[in-house]
């Protein structure tokens, strides 16, 4: 199978939910503190899989930037029976898929402008960095709204010299 | 978050600990803004202990330069481990703020 049909392939496994059993399911209140659990969790099931580090730290990065924005701005750091956040994550062959998913109002973070990097220091705005790094880290991400949720699908590439070598363990 | 300190005469060297994050930021502001608002002249972070850094650290990094340049002073961050330093060039930051 040709490399880009194989990697379409696995991104409708994963949209259509069909669940690797080793997969990564999460739900998290749309609180603050809860970022730095999910992060520990994600990162216990990463190194598990052997992912290095700096993989790891930029989703982490990615995570974290995601869930901070909804927090804030998506519940406006209201919790409630009714709202949280899924986090599912998958490793297949080179790639990690991840989704987050909440019942806030409808957000496309792709809409965001990206900041002008090259900016000098009086003309650089405070804000408006957290969506670009999810989008510097991630090959690709893609927006729904489907059943009144925000949906956010993103792949990351890995390539063999990102990934412990357990062999011998 | 812990954040330690060292004071000189004009000169403030703020060493945070740990991961600086939208959980946590707010308390490092508070304390460089101080800081820099009481007069200091120099003012140094040292990120030896800085093992994360998100968007919400970044901000407080950018308001800082800000404030001292335009007091005239100086700022820099210093001894930041390799991940840390990508955020800074992913966002630009590593050419307008001093990175030793």
């Amino acid at each position: 199978m040709p490399a880009a049909e194989s990697v379409r392939v696995n991104r409708r496994t994963f949209i259509d939910g069909a669940r690797d059993v080793t997969g990564f399911a999460m739900s998290v209140q749309p609180q603050l503190p809860e970022i730095r659990r999910c992060a520990e969790a994600v990162d216990d099931y990463l190194s598990a899989r052997a992912i290095s580090r700096d993989v790891i730290f930029q989703i982490d990065l990615a995570l974290d930037e995601l869930l901070s924005n909804t927090i804030q701005w998506g519940y406006g750091n209201k919790s409630g029976a009714d709202n949280e956040i899924r986090i599912n994550i998958e490793v297949i062959d080179q790639s990690i898929f991840i989704s987050v998913e909440d019942n806030a109002s409808a957000f496309n973070p792709l809409d965001m402008p990206d900041p002008d990097v090259d900016a000098s220091l009086q003309d650089r705005p405070i804000g408006g960095l957290g969506i670009y790094f999810v989008r510097q880290v991630m090959d690709e991400v893609l927006y729904e709204r489907k059943n009144n949720k925000n949906i956010l699908s993103m792949r990351l590439n890995v390539d063999d010299t990102n990934k412990t070598d357990l062999s011998g363990v | 978050m812990e954040i330690k300190q060292e004071t000189s005469s004009d000169s403030v060297i703020i060493s945070p600990v740990g991961r600086i994050d939208s959980n946590n930021s707010s308390s490092l502001e508070e304390k460089v803004m101080f800081f820099i608002g009481s007069g200091a002249t120099n003012v140094v972070l040292n990120f030896s202990h800085v093992d994360y850094i998100s968007s919400a650290g970044l901000r407080v990094m950018l308001m800082a330069a800000k404030k001292m340049k335009s007091s005239g002073g100086e700022f820099s961050i210093c001894e930041m481990n390799n991940n840390v330093k990508s955020v800074f060039k992913m966002s630009g930051f590593d050419k307008i703020i001093t990175i030793n």
